[in-house]
C-alpha cells in the first residue's frame, strides 16, 4: 500500500515534467509516453530513496533521458507536424516550436533542460551523462540556430562559454 | 524562449497515460545468470608463448574482494545542487596500479591443428564507484547514422571465429550502429551483445576522444598500463546482485570504451581483459572500413 501511495505521489508530481522532457528529446508522442512509463517502471524496480523533491526529479529525468537515447536510434522519425496536431502551438509560438524540434536531439535536450527546466550546464551534464563542455557546445549551436527567436531575456547560461575561436551570440 | 516555455506548459500527459502509470507494478526479478565456464588456469603451452616469457609470469592476480555489497543505485543522496554525479573528488585524480611487472589472472588457449597458443590475460585493477552513470553517447549532430549488419560487425572485429575465440562473445547476439561526420568518415561505432556467460556489454569505438567513450573515466578509476596502453578501470555492484566493469583506453588511433554487466565478477574481469588484450595487442580495428 505504501509503495502504491509513493508511486501515486511521484506520478502526480513528475509525470508532466518527464513527459515534456521526453517529448522534447524524441519529438514523438507515443514514444515519449512509453519512455515515461519505462522511467516509472525503473523506479519500481530500483526503489531509490530520494533525499528531496529535487533529487527525485533529477533522478527521474536522468532515467528518462537515458531511455530516450536508445529509442532515438530505433525509432522511425516523425515530422513535427504530427506532434503539433496532438499538441497544437499558438500561432505566435509555432515557428519557434518548429525550429526547436528541427534541432538535433542532443541540442533539443540541452535547450529543454536549460530554458524550460532551468538547469545549469553542470546539472544538464549530470542528467544527460555528458561533459559540461559538451552541453555548452550543444547550447551554443542551438542558440545559433534559434538566434532570430531569442531575446535579451534569453541570455546564455552564466556558466557557458562558446567554443574557442567562435564569436559570442 | 518564452514561447517555448508557454508551449511546453500547455503539454500534459493524457488521461490514458496517467492511468497507465498509476497501474504500473514492479517488474519480476531477473533470472540468475549462467555461470561462466571453466577458466583456463593451467599453463599448457606448445608453441607461440606471446609477449611474456615463462620466467616473467606472476599469477598472483589481484584480490577480487574489494567489492562493497548493497550499493544503492541512486543518483546521489544529497540535495541536487549540481553534484548529481556523487563524485566528491573534484580534482579527478586517479589511482595508479602500475607495477614493474605485469600480473596475470589467467588466459585462454587457441588450438590450430597440432599447435596451441596460450594467451595470457593481464590483471586490470578497478576502482569502485557508487555512482551510476549510463555512458552518455553523443548523438551525431550530422544525423548520419546507420545500423551495422552482422557481417560488418564481424568484419570490423576480425571475423566470427576471432570474436568467439578471443573475445568469448556470442557473435549472433551482436548489434550496433555507426555514426558519421558530414564527410562520411566514421565518428562513432557502438556495439552491444552478450558473452558466453550470459553477461551483456557495450563497446564504443571512435577515432576521437568523444565524451561517450572517455566518460568511462571516473574520479575513482584506477589507471593501469596494459600492453602499453593506459587503461582506466572502474567497477560497481548493484542491488540486484549484478555487477559492472567499465574500461576506457586508447590504442593506436582508436579510443575505446567497454562496459560489461553480469553476476560473476571473475568472469566479467576475464572478458574485459580479453577485450583489452585483443585491441591493444592483437587486432587493429579499422573504423574507416565502414566509411561511406
Amino acid at each position: 500500500m505504501e509503495q502504491t501511495g509513493r508511486l501515486e505521489a511521484l506520478v502526480a508530481q513528475h509525470e508532466n515534467t518527464l513527459f515534456r522532457a521526453a517529448l522534447a528529446i524524441l519529438g514523438d508522442v507515443p514514444e515519449a509516453e512509453d519512455a515515461v512509463q519505462d522511467t516509472f517502471l525503473r523506479y519500481l524496480e530500483k526503489r531509490p530513496e530520494f533525499h528531496d523533491e529535487n533529487h527525485a526529479r533529477a533522478w527521474l529525468l536522468k532515467v528518462t533521458a537515458n531511455g530516450c537515447k536508445s529509442r532515438l536510434r530505433a525509432r522511425k522519425r516523425h515530422p513535427v507536424e504530427e506532434l503539433l496536431d496532438i499538441y497544437p502551438a499558438r500561432e505566435d509560438s509555432r515557428e519557434l516550436v518548429e525550429a526547436v524540434f528541427a534541432l538535433p536531439p542532443n541540442q533539443r535536450a540541452a535547450v529543454h533542460l536549460h530554458y524550460y527546466q532551468g538547469y545549469t550546464t553542470e546539472e544538464i551534464a549530470a542528467i544527460l551523462g555528458q561533459r559540461p563542455s559538451t552541453v555548452r557546445s550543444h547550447l551554443f549551436r542551438a542558440r545559433a540556430a534559434l538566434r532570430r527567436y531569442l531575446t535579451e531575456e534569453d541570455s546564455p547560461p552564466s556558466d557557458s562559454q562558446p567554443p574557442s575561436g567562435k564569436e559570442t551570440i | 524562449m518564452k514561447h517555448y516555455v508557454e508551449y511546453m506548459d500547455s503539454v500534459e500527459v493524457s488521461p490514458a497515460l496517467h492511468q497507465r502509470l498509476l497501474e504500473l507494478t514492479a517488474p519480476e526479478p531477473k533470472a540468475p545468470w549462467k555461470k561462466y565456464g571453466a577458466i583456463a588456469a593451467a599453463l599448457v603451452l606448445a608453441v607461440g608463448l606471446g609477449a611474456y616469457g615463462l620466467g616473467q609470469l606472476n599469477l598472483g592476480g589481484v584480490s577480487m574482494d574489494g567489492a562493497e555489497s548493497g550499493i544503492v543505485d541512486t543518483m546521489e543522496t544529497g540535495t541536487f545542487d549540481g553534484d548529481l554525479a556523487g563524485c566528491d573528488d573534484a580534482d579527478g585524480d586517479t589511482a595508479s596500479a602500475e607495477t614493474s611487472e605485469p600480473a596475470f589472472l589467467g588466459g585462454y588457449e587457441v588450438t590450430d591443428g597440432e599447435y596451441a597458443v596460450y594467451y595470457l590475460l593481464q590483471v586490470i585493477e578497478y576502482g569502485w564507484t557508487d555512482y551510476v552513470a549510463d555512458i552518455g553517447t553523443p548523438l551525431s549532430d550530422s544525423g548520419l547514422e546507420r545500423d551495422l549488419t552482422g557481417e560488418e560487425i564481424a568484419g570490423l572485429l576480425g571475423g566470427e571465429d576471432a570474436i568467439l575465440t578471443h573475445l568469448d562473445w556470442d557473435a549472433a547476439s551482436l548489434s550496433g550502429y555507426a555514426a558519421y561526420d558530414g564527410d562520411g568518415s566514421v565518428y562513432l561505432v557502438e556495439l552491444s551483445g552478450s558473452a558466453a556467460d550470459g553477461s551483456s556489454f557495450t563497446l564504443s569505438l571512435s577515432p576521437q576522444a568523444l565524451s561517450s567513450v572517455t566518460d568511462y573515466v571516473y574520479p575513482e578509476a584506477v589507471s593501469n598500463t596494459v600492453y602499453g596502453a593506459e587503461v582506466s578501470a572502474v567497477a560497481a555492484d548493484w542491488e540486484d546482485g549484478s555487477t559492472t566493469r567499465w574500461v576506457s583506453f586508447q590504442t593506436g588511433g582508436l579510443y575505446a570504451g567497454f562496459a560489461v554487466t553480469g553476476t560473476d565478477s571473475q568472469s566479467l574481469e576475464l572478458l574485459t581483459s580479453r577485450l583489452v588484450r585483443y585491441l591493444c595487442n592483437g587486432y587493429a580495428v579499422d573504423l574507416e572500413s565502414l566509411a561511406q
